[in-house]
């Protein structure tokens, strides 16, 4: 290519030839990949979502003993060194399994 | 009338309106295939296989597009994030499809008379000798000519990689090329 090999003019040249990629299928097997189509959109499912979960609540309030779970909540506890190790390493577990596996996932 | 990307965005959007993002598919996907077959040293099932994976994420996180940036730019960088990854996970197989690209492309010295097909195939095969990064920027520079800053967002590293990665991709595709232009010679 003599100075052919002059990149920029190669580049050129792949550019103005560039060929059109038929379709063959393509359209029709990424459209077959698609999640379902919703049948309401994003706002009306939240908007449904928030709802059915106030009336939920409002329904249960009148028999949820509220008081008796109050009470039973603790006003202090206490620590042991060997309880505070586990509590570290699980979190650490934790975290280090999120850090493994957030990666591939971004767009 | 035809429907512009931005209109056709709004309908998937809004209700994942499978038949608008079937229009865009077409309208983007000779351009999207083309660029991963660059980047994957022209294996077409690979190519189409990512392009395919960046049509239904891109499907997927529709809602996260920003009308600021052209489409096109947007599925460059779901493209590229693909590749990556597809990279990443096939480092540790002995040998990948890419590899297999490349073993054949030491194979197959760029001639001095290049068909058209024979011109892009060698190239994707030249491209495939530098790092991902590299070639994706010297292919979004030298072949879809966008700008440092368009590069810099898709790809989302700094002016000053973008510019070393078109020095260094320059310089080493002008060596490799004249490699396979003396092997032919002899």
């Amino acid at each position: 290519m003599s100075k052919a090999t002059d990149i920029d003019n190669l580049f050129v040249q792949a550019r103005n030839s560039e060929p059109y990629l038929n379709d063959q299928g393509f359209v029709s097997r990424v459209t077959a990949g698609l999640p379902a189509e919703r049948k309401v959109s994003v706002a009306q499912e939240t908007v449904i979502t928030i709802a059915a979960t106030i009336l939920g609540g409002a329904v249960a309030y009148p028999f949820f003993p509220v008081g008796e779970i109050i009470a039973l909540i603790p006003s202090s506890f206490t620590i042991t060194p060997i309880g505070l190790l586990a509590a570290s390493g699980l979190a650490s577990g934790l975290f280090y399994w999120l850090a493994e596996h957030a990666a591939p996932n971004r767009i | 009338m035809v429907a512009t990307d931005q209109a056709l965005i709004e309908r998937v959007a809004a209700n994942h309106c499978r038949d608008s993002f079937s229009i865009l598919v077409a309208r983007h996907q000779s351009d999207l295939r083309y660029s991963l077959r660059q980047m994957t040293g022209w294996d077409e099932a690979l190519a189409d296989d990512l392009a395919q994976e960046t049509f239904i994420k891109a499907f997927q996180a529709i809602g996260s597009y920003k009308s600021d940036a052209k489409f096109s730019s947007w599925l460059y960088r779901i493209a590229y994030n693909q590749m990556v990854s597809h990279f990443r996970l096939a480092r540790n197989r002995e040998v990948t499809g890419s590899e297999e690209a490349l073993t054949s492309a030491t194979e197959t010295p760029v001639s001095g008379e290049l068909s058209q097909q024979e011109l892009h195939q060698d190239l994707a095969r030249a491209m495939q000798q530098l790092p991902s990064q590299q070639r994706m920027v010297i292919h979004l520079y030298l072949h879809r000519q966008l700008t440092h800053q368009e590069i810099c967002t898709i790809m989302e590293i700094p002016l000053g990689t973008v510019k070393t990665c078109i020095t260094r991709g320059k310089a080493k595709l002008r060596e490799l090329l004249s490699s396979w232009q003396n092997e032919e010679a002899l």
